[in-house]
Formats: structure tokens, C-alpha cells, sequence
């Protein structure tokens, strides 16, 4: 084969590029919804999850990590926060630390027994007041609502059963289609546990929710409740592809 | 031998001026081709998410289930076919290489067991020949699943109205067996006819219905395009046959024995066909890509990479746009007595502080006020959803700030969706069901369930326009290429595009838009028309040559009301690049019909190439009286229909029929074929005019709220016969995604 001719099949390829490139939708500028102004302390670790497009620079050089709670959330940081104050971080490869993926929450506002916790101006989290996720925007494949009836009963001081919960999440398809998974859970009452967070050391008892999934996937959801019943510090799992995330109440 | 090459055009159309027009910094363009072009390089080393965190709920087709495409980018081994099917929806695109051909396909599972595909296929001629182009368009249908003990059965046509270069027929047959030290081993046995009955050919036994099977007419090129069904599986017989190997999920080796004789490339001597057993291995790089290094007929080596993606399947999931204002919940009556009064009724101020109050909250959700009327009771909200791809969304996101902005004995909220000026649906929802479902486990159905969705028709236009823009600019880069040209591949032209769009009165809009190029290798190609008629799109290079800037488009447009259900368009001035004049449009789309029915008329005189503003003198000096009835169905199944019968730009008669697969989040893959009474010979190239269309969402790559949304049309070779006049807003497309069923069917996103 000549260098012509290579030449000539790689333009071939190039037009092949060209269509993928259409295919992929890209070359239209679009409007981004300038962030609303707002008064919650912002912090943030590495986004938990962005489209599965790579980024051009990630290509050629590995970000620095990004910085972990610890660093951000300083005891100078931490003294200046007087409002209520989440931190959720996203398990990575079946762990919760290092912390890379986090966010802190501060409250946007609430409906009944839900509040509505915002990160910056922009991706929420709701969580019965007693700590249960109920949904979440802006993460990718986001729950739209859970349903967790027996959970939400031994929370509030109900005797953690023998019998099997129901739990389901609803999910938005990609064709905007609501998709209903449901987890069939056991829920038991684990005893006192000690809770160390940034801002301290709680005394509290766990309650651990195991389930199952239609596929036969094992997923444990943990909460750590104090005296008060409300739940210092959570593992719970948002969806497939979120996985778990572990909310801890700073403030 | 005819060497017939295709042109891609490339339009960018958007589900309404406005989204289009919204200002855009150029300043993000810059940015914004570092993420496509990144998006591009990551699509293709994207890692494989791990697996499915949580067993199989994700969507995302898993990897070993998906299928290895042949060198024909369908179902198979290398040249030879199986009888797999990929995924429903699967949209592989993908190219292979070897000896003297190249292969670039793009493939669709239009059904659970249909397969189309495209083909452009390029030949090697040999020295001082010049490449063989040739494109090919395949249709496969699984007959049968695999079950425990049976096979999955294919029939395949390929090149099924082509120029007949590739023509074959197929049926085949793929068994595969699984076991824990042998990963999974696939077994495929065939019989082709046509090319894939070129070597080791037999006599048909098909011949025992009719002699008539025995013998293969003999291919008439003709014009191409034209359908040869006289051949479909007559002629020799041949088997073919082969293995795949895959040890694990990634790995695939294959053989296969092929029964195409590449006849001419080996008369050419330009393939060494030494023996009829292909070998390869292909490896899947992530849930989407493959690549494949193959030794081909004994003598040449092969290399095939694709790509697969599912518009069902957005990269982002559900999205990554912020989050909406959370409902407000109201006091209760007793508990806040003095909130509850009503005596604002009465204040003259009441209306402004309202107005800003509701502008406040509605503003940063992307969404215009045009009116707003509220009592003691209701408010009745017209907006323009400027941001949100899907209507329901942008429902929802009014319905949840508006709890946010009018005092609380406001209950009922009438929120009307507003396009081009023309109230299109309104949707009124009860705020104490706001309230209580934002939280509820099925707060989707519910709260579709508990709204009234209706026509917003009987009301005149928006009498104002509170804060929709009055006057946009918008300035984008563009790159408009043509594929497929033998002179050269990629022609395009590529720079500045420059919008204005200023709205004096609602509904009525004076648009414009001029492209200047920047970069252009047009000149590249000289083809002359040899047309018979009237040179209405059969010179179209000539409105794409040369660095002089062009005018796509400036135009004053109304739309209005007519009735109840119905809808009204005119649009006046340079409404294309090659047309300038009238069109009048009506439509006819009652909320939660399925069908709608539309007429337009059109007067239109040809441009001049290369000049802004002067009417076409010459071979361009064309006018033409155009018109169409046309009729819409959105089928349950998400396919829609629509046919198109009226006259076209060379003052020809006949009907256009289209046929598309539409996904509730904007994507459209569709195909189009249009008949008039231009005879096929007239006609020229092709035979007819026809081409493949698809639409992809910007919102479904970015996963950001987008109201734009891309679409490329793959045709022939552009000809006289069947053609059309572009213009923008076309009624159908700028209605029916507010109302029912297209309004509920995403209203999954009401909640979002």
C-alpha cells in the first residue's frame, strides 16, 4: 500500500469521526443556568458522578486528588458553620475513605417530614428529618423518590422485626420513564456504636438494613441513631450507578 | 461502473427559534469543542463502569452481550453473517479495512429483531483506476429467538436497493454453548445466494417451488435505488460458516469459512484470494467500543473498530442539571390567619409586585414570563420554556417556583406553554397537590393523573410579553461538511455563524442568520448538474462555495391561532439558502391526538449562489408554487409516521413518506422516501430521493437541560426531483412536544 493510499483510507477514517461526531450530538453551544444566589457554605470534593465523557485534559495528565474533608472542613471551617450541616460522601470501590467524592449540605427547605438539603446553589439531597434519603437531583441517575415504610417505623422507636421489608426506589429511565426497583430488606437492631465525625464523638445504636435486589445484589444500609432518634451518621444506597453514599451530620 | 458517492448534509435544527436564538457567549464555544472533541476521545477509552454496582438494574447494555459486528458492521464474524441481533435501539457505527476495500457502516436495531443498516463502501480498482464508491442499505430479521436447544435463525437481504455491487441474501443460523472452563463458544452455519453464493455455489434448491429460483437475473443498474426484487434468493446457493471464541467478556477469536468470491477485486488483482478461511480476534475496549485485527482470505490483513451507542442510554442517566427550588409549603389557614387574606385583590400595586416576585423565581429555571393574571384564588402563568428539552419539566419547574412567589391563597395554578407567541397547552395543577406529592413515593403518575392538561387555544396570543427577550443575538461556530464526495471526501465549510431574531409583537418574529466561512475546501469538486429539470437543489455546492458570507435566512414570520386546535404560521422573505419567498402553514393537533393533519403553501423564487440578496437569474432563475397536505401519527409503539402529498420545487407532484423511531428524550432515527411523477430515468442518480435522518438531543450528551437538538441527514447525492423548501419552525415540531401525548409521555420529568 502507498503512503497515498493510507492517506486516502485515513481521511475515509476521518469522515467516520466526523459522523461520530454528530452522533455524539456535540457542535451546539447551549445555555447553562447561571447559579442561583445563594447564602449556604459551599464545600466540595471531586463530583460524585458527571456524564461518562472523559474530560480532554484527564487524557494526558492525572488530575491532583481532590482534597478531602478533612483538609476543607478544618475545626476554623467547621466553628464557622452554625447552620445545620451535612457531609455526604460516595463510596468508591466498596469504601468510604479516602473521602474523594463529597459534598457539604446546607438546607434549602422543607415539606413536612422531608427537608431539602442543597449543595452550592445547585444538586440536592432530600432526607426525612430522621435522616432516610428520599431523593436526589443532579448526580446522574438520581432517585426520584424511595419508599421505606418499615424502615421509617423501627426509626421512630419501632421494634426492628424479623419479617422482610419492602424498599423501593424510583429511578428516571433514559427515556424519562419511571423505574421502579425494588429491594426486599431485613431489618435488625446492631446495639450501641460509637460515631466519630469531625465534630465530635456520638454515642449511638445501629441499625443495619440488609437487602436484596430483583438481580440477587446484596446492598447493606447502615444507620447510626443518638439518643434523640435522629440519625448522626447513614450508609445508604442511592441507585446502580450512584452506589451508597455516607451522610453525617455535622452541625 | 457507476461510481455513486452520497453527500451528508448536516442541518442544524432546533426544537424552536427561541432556544435557538437564546444569547449564547461565544466565549463557551471555545470550551464547548474541547468537550465534544474530549467527549469523542472518552466515548472511545471510556473504562467499563464496574459493572453494574448493584447486579443488572442499570440499563446499560451489558458487554458480553453484545454482539461482534461483521465487516459489514451487522451481526457476524468477518465477511460472513450471524444470526445475532444486538440490543434494541443499538446504534452501531463502526469501519473496516482490509485488502482493497473499505467498509464504513452504520447500523440500527429498529425493532428487537429488525436490523437496518447503511453502507459506504470503497474499492480499490486497481493502478490508474480510480476507487469504486458505492453505498448499500441492509435489512435483517431475526426469525428466531435462541432458545435452550434451538438456534436463533436470521434472514438477511444485503444491499437491498442498491446498485446490486454487494447484492446477497442470507440465512443463517447461530447456536452458542457456555461453560464455566470454555467461556462461550458460537456456532453459525448459513446458505447465501447472490455474492454470498460466489464461491462454492450450488444449484438453489428453492428450484423445487419454481424453476424461476435457479437462475439470478442479472443486476440493472439502471439509475441505482430502484428495487431488484426479481432477484431476491434466486441464483446459486452456497454455505458458509463459522466459530467464535470468546474466553471471557473482552476476548473474541474467530474462523469462518466465506462463501464471497470477491470476484472483481481478484480480477482487478487487487486481492490474492489464496483461501477461503478468514481468521480474527477482537477485543471490547468498554460496554461501547471494539476493535479488531482479523487475517483475511489467506493473504491480506484486516482491522475493524465500532462504536456502539443507545439512545436509551444517555451518558449522563436522568441528568446532572442543578436541582429545582423546593416546593414552599404554606402555613396552614389557621395557623397564619393574616397570610391567607385576601385583601391584595384589591391594591393597584398588587400586579407589579407580583410580577417581579414571579419573574424572580421563574428567571433562574431558564423560563419567560409573558403574562400572568392572577385572582384572590388562581394565576394563570404564560411562559416561554427557553432551557428544558422536555415541557414537563419545564411544567414542573414553573409549578414548584410559583409556590415559591404568590401568596398562599393562590391554589390553583393555570401554567400555559408558549411557543413563537402562540399559547399552546395549559396545564393546571393545584398547589395543594404540590404540597403533598413532592415526596410520594408515585408522585409521577399522581400528579399527571391530578393535572388537567388542555388546549390553551381559546385565548388570543399572549398580550404582552413580560420578560421574554425582545431582541437576541447569537453568534456560533459552524462546521458544515459534505461526506462521501470522490473528489474528496470530506468537503465542508466551516466559521461564523451569526444570529438576530427580534420579536416586535408576540407572535411575530424577524429572523436572520448568516454563516461566514472561515475554512472551506469546496472547491475541491467542480461537478456540474447534468439534471433534466429545473436545477432547484441539484447545484447546491454552488450555495456553499467561496469565502464571501451567505445568508441562510432572514425572514418575518407570524404564528397564531386560528382556533381550537389549530395553529397558524407565515413566513416571508430569504427563507433558505436557495429559496427566497411566501409559506403559509396550518396544523391541525388536538390535545391527546395521535394524528394531526396540516396544509402549506408555498411561493418561492430561487437565490442567486454566491450573491446575498439578488433572485437567481440563469439556470436558478426557478419559481414555484409548492404545496402539501400532510398527515402525522405518533404510534403507541414510539414510532411515527408522517406522508407528505402535494407538489415540489421542480413543479413535480407526489408524496413523501417517512418513517421514524422516536425516543422520549428527543432522539430520532427515521428514514424518508419521496415519489413524484419524475420518472426514475429523469430523476437521475438514485432514481428517487431518500435519505436516513438522525436526532440527537444536545441534552442527552451534555446531560444539561437543552432545548436544541442536532440533526444529520445521510441522502444521496442531492437531484431535482422530490425536493422540498426549508424553513424554519415548521408548526408540527414546534407544537406537538407541549401537548399530549408527547406532554405526558416524558412526564416522568415533572419531578426533576
Amino acid at each position: 500500500m502507498t503512503a497515498m493510499n493510507l492517506f486516502g483510507r485515513l481521511r475515509h477514517l476521518g469522515a467516520v469521526l466526523i459522523l461520530g461526531s454528530v452522533l455524539s450530538g456535540c457542535g451546539e453551544v447551549y445555555s447553562y443556568r447561571s447559579p442561583a444566589p445563594g447564602d449556604v457554605p459551599v464545600a466540595s470534593g471531586a463530583v460524585a458522578q458527571r456524564p461518562s465523557l472523559g474530560s480532554l485534559g484527564s487524557l494526558f495528565r492525572r488530575p491532583p486528588p481532590p482534597p478531602t474533608p478533612e483538609q476543607v472542613l478544618t475545626p476554623q471551617v467547621l466553628a464557622g458553620i452554625t447552620t445545620p450541616y451535612l457531609l455526604v460522601t460516595f463510596e468508591t470501590n466498596g469504601s468510604f475513605e479516602p473521602a474523594r467524592n463529597w459534598g457539604g449540605f446546607a438546607i434549602a427547605g422543607q415539606n413536612g417530614d422531608v427537608v431539602t438539603w442543597v449543595e452550592g446553589t445547585a444538586r440536592t439531597m432530600s432526607f426525612t428529618q430522621a435522616g432516610v434519603l428520599r431523593a436526589t437531583r443532579g448526580f446522574g441517575r438520581d432517585v426520584m423518590t424511595t419508599d421505606t415504610r418499615a424502615l421509617d417505623r423501627v426509626i421512630a422507636g419501632g421494634a426492628a422485626g424479623q419479617s422482610q421489608a419492602l424498599r423501593v426506589h424510583r429511578l428516571l429511565n433514559g427515556e424519562n420513564k419511571i423505574q421502579a426497583v425494588g429491594l426486599v430488606c431485613r431489618i435488625s437492631n446492631r446495639g450501641p456504636a460509637t460515631v466519630r465525625l469531625l465534630t465530635g464523638t456520638f454515642a449511638t445504636r445501629l441499625i443495619e438494613e440488609a437487602c436484596l435486589t430483583g438481580a440477587g445484589t446484596e446492598i447493606i444500609n447502615r444507620f447510626w441513631l443518638d439518643q434523640n432518634n435522629q440519625i448522626r451518621q447513614s450508609e445508604q444506597w442511592v441507585s446502580p450507578e450512584l452506589g451508597r453514599i455516607r451522610v453525617q451530620r455535622l452541625r | 461502473m457507476i461510481s455513486q458517492f452520497l453527500q451528508v448534509s448536516w442541518g442544524y435544527i432546533c426544537k424552536t427559534g427561541a432556544a435557538c436564538f437564546a444569547a449564547s457567549p461565544a466565549a463557551r464555544l471555545g470550551a464547548l469543542s474541547l468537550v465534544c472533541a474530549s467527549g469523542l476521545l472518552g466515548l472511545l477509552s471510556q473504562p467499563v463502569s464496574a459493572q453494574d454496582r448493584a447486579g443488572t438494574l442499570s440499563d446499560q447494555a451489558r458487554l458480553a452481550d453484545r454482539p461482534h459486528l461483521s465487516f459489514f458492521g451487522t451481526p457476524g464474524l468477518m465477511d460472513m453473517p450471524t444470526a445475532g441481533a444486538m440490543a434494541d435501539a443499538d446504534l452501531a457505527l463502526s469501519a473496516a479495512y482490509f485488502g482493497p476495500t473499505t467498509r464504513t457502516n452504520l447500523a440500527f436495531q429498529v425493532s428487537p429483531r429488525l436490523t437496518a443498516a447503511f453502507r459506504y463502501v470503497r474499492t480499490d480498482r486497481g493502478p490508474g483506476r480510480r476507487d469504486d464508491f458505492d453505498r448499500s442499505f441492509d435489512l435483517i430479521y431475526q426469525i428466531a429467538r435462541e432458545g435452550t436447544y434451538r438456534p436463533a435463525v436470521a434472514v438477511g437481504i444485503r444491499d437491498f436497493g442498491g446498485t446490486g455491487l454487494q447484492s446477497a441474501e442470507y440465512l443463517a443460523a447461530t447456536k452458542s454453548f457456555s461453560g464455566p472452563r470454555l467461556g462461550n463458544v458460537q456456532v453459525t452455519a448459513g446458505l447465501g445466494w447472490g455474492r454470498l453464493a460466489s464461491q462454492g455455489g450450488q444449484r438453489n434448491p428453492l428450484g423445487v417451488f419454481s424453476s424461476a429460483f435457479e437462475t439470478r437475473p442479472a443486476a440493472d443498474f439502471g439509475q441505482g435505488g430502484s428495487f431488484e426484487f426479481d432477484q431476491l434468493f434466486r441464483g446459486d446457493v452456497a454455505a458458509f460458516g463459522g466459530l467464535a471464541w470468546s474466553p471471557n467478556d473482552r476476548w473474541t477469536m474467530m474462523l469462518e469459512y466465506s462463501s464471497d468470491a470477491y470476484s472483481r477485486a481478484v480480477d482487478d488483482n487487487v486481492l490474492d484470494r489464496r483461501s477461503s478461511v478468514n481468521v480474527g480476534t477482537s477485543y471490547k475496549l468498554s460496554e461501547a467500543a471494539d476493535v479488531g485485527l482479523y487475517y483475511m482470505y489467506g493473504s491480506e490483513l484486516g482491522f475493524r473498530i465500532n462504536y456502539v451507542l443507545n439512545p436509551k442510554v444517555p451518558p449522563a442517566a436522568s441528568g446532572v442539571e442543578p436541582g429545582p427550588q423546593p416546593v414552599m409549603v404554606r402555613p396552614a389557614r389557621a395557623a397564619a390567619p393574616g397570610l391567607w387574606d385576601t385583601a391584595w385583590v384589591a391594591n393597584p400595586q398588587t400586579q407589579g409586585v407580583l410580577e417581579t416576585a414571579v419573574l424572580g423565581v421563574l428567571s433562574p429555571e431558564g423560563l419567560a414570563l409573558e403574562d400572568l393574571t392572577v385572582t384572590a384564588t388562581s394565576a394563570r402563568v404564560a411562559l416561554r420554556n427557553q432551557r428544558f428539552g422536555q415541557s414537563a419539566q419545564a411544567v414542573g419547574r414553573a409549578a414548584r417556583a410559583l409556590t415559591r412567589a404568590l401568596p398562599p391563597s393562590v391554589e390553583t395554578f393555570v401554567i400555559v406553554l408558549v411557543e413563537q407567541g402562540m399559547p399552546t397547552t395549559q396545564v393546571t395543577i393545584q398547589r395543594s397537590d404540590l404540597e403533598e406529592l413532592e415526596f410520594a413515593p408515585d408522585n409521577a403518575w399522581q400528579s399527571y393523573v391530578r393535572a388537567r392538561i388542555e388546549d390553551a387555544g381559546d385565548q388570543r396570543n399572549a398580550r404582552r410579553s413580560i420578560a421574554a427577550p425582545k431582541l437576541t443575538f447569537s453568534v456560533t461556530g459552524y462546521f458544515n461538511p459534505s461526506l462521501f464526495d470522490p473528489n474528496e471526501p470530506v468537503l465542508y465549510d466551516a466559521g461564523l455563524r451569526f444570529g438576530a431574531r427580534y420579536e416586535p409583537l408576540p407572535g411575530w418574529a424577524l429572523q436572520a442568520s448568516l454563516r461566514q466561512p472561515l475554512v472551506s475546501n469546496r472547491d475541491n469538486t467542480n461537478r456540474v448538474s447534468n439534471s433534466v429539470l429545473p436545477f432547484v437543489r441539484s447545484e447546491e455546492d454552488d450555495y456553499n462555495r467561496g469565502n464571501d458570507p451567505k445568508l441562510d435566512e432572514l425572514t418575518l414570520a407570524h404564528y397564531f391561532r386560528p382556533g381550537r386546535n389549530l395553529y397558524g404560521r407565515v413566513t416571508a422573505g430569504y427563507l433558505e439558502t436557495a429559496f427566497a419567498g411566501v409559506s403559509g402553514e396550518i396544523l391541525w393537533k388536538p390535545q391527546g391526538s395521535r394524528l394531526a393533519l396540516g396544509v402549506e403553501l408555498n411561493a418561492v423564487h430561487q437565490r442567486q449562489p454566491g450573491a446575498l440578496f439578488e433572485l437567481g437569474e440563469g439556470v436558478y432563475d426557478n419559481d414555484a408554487i409548492t404545496g402539501h397536505a400532510s398527515a402525522y401519527y405518533d404510534f403507541e409503539n414510539g414510532f411515527r409516521a408522517q406522508v407528505d402529498v402535494g407538489r415540489y420545487l421542480a413543479e413535480d407532484w407526489g408524496g413523501t413518506f417517512t418513517l421514524a423511531r422516536e425516543f422520549d428524550n428527543g432522539w430520532e432515527v427515521g428514514a424518508y422516501a419521496t415519489f413524484t411523477d419524475v420518472s426514475f430515468d429523469d430523476f437521475g442518480e438514485g432514481s428517487f430521493d431518500k435519505g436516513i435522518f438522525i436526532t440527537i438531543p444536545l441534552s442527552w450528551t451534555l446531560g444539561q437541560p437543552s432545548r436544541a437538538a442536532r440533526t444529520s441527514v445521510i441522502q444521496p447525492i442531492l437531484r431535482d426531483g422530490g425536493a422540498r423548501v426549508e424553513v424554519s419552525d415548521r408548526l408540527y415540531d414546534l407544537v406537538r412536544q407541549d401537548s399530549d401525548p408527547q406532554l405526558g409521555d416524558s412526564w416522568g420529568r415533572f419531578w426533576r
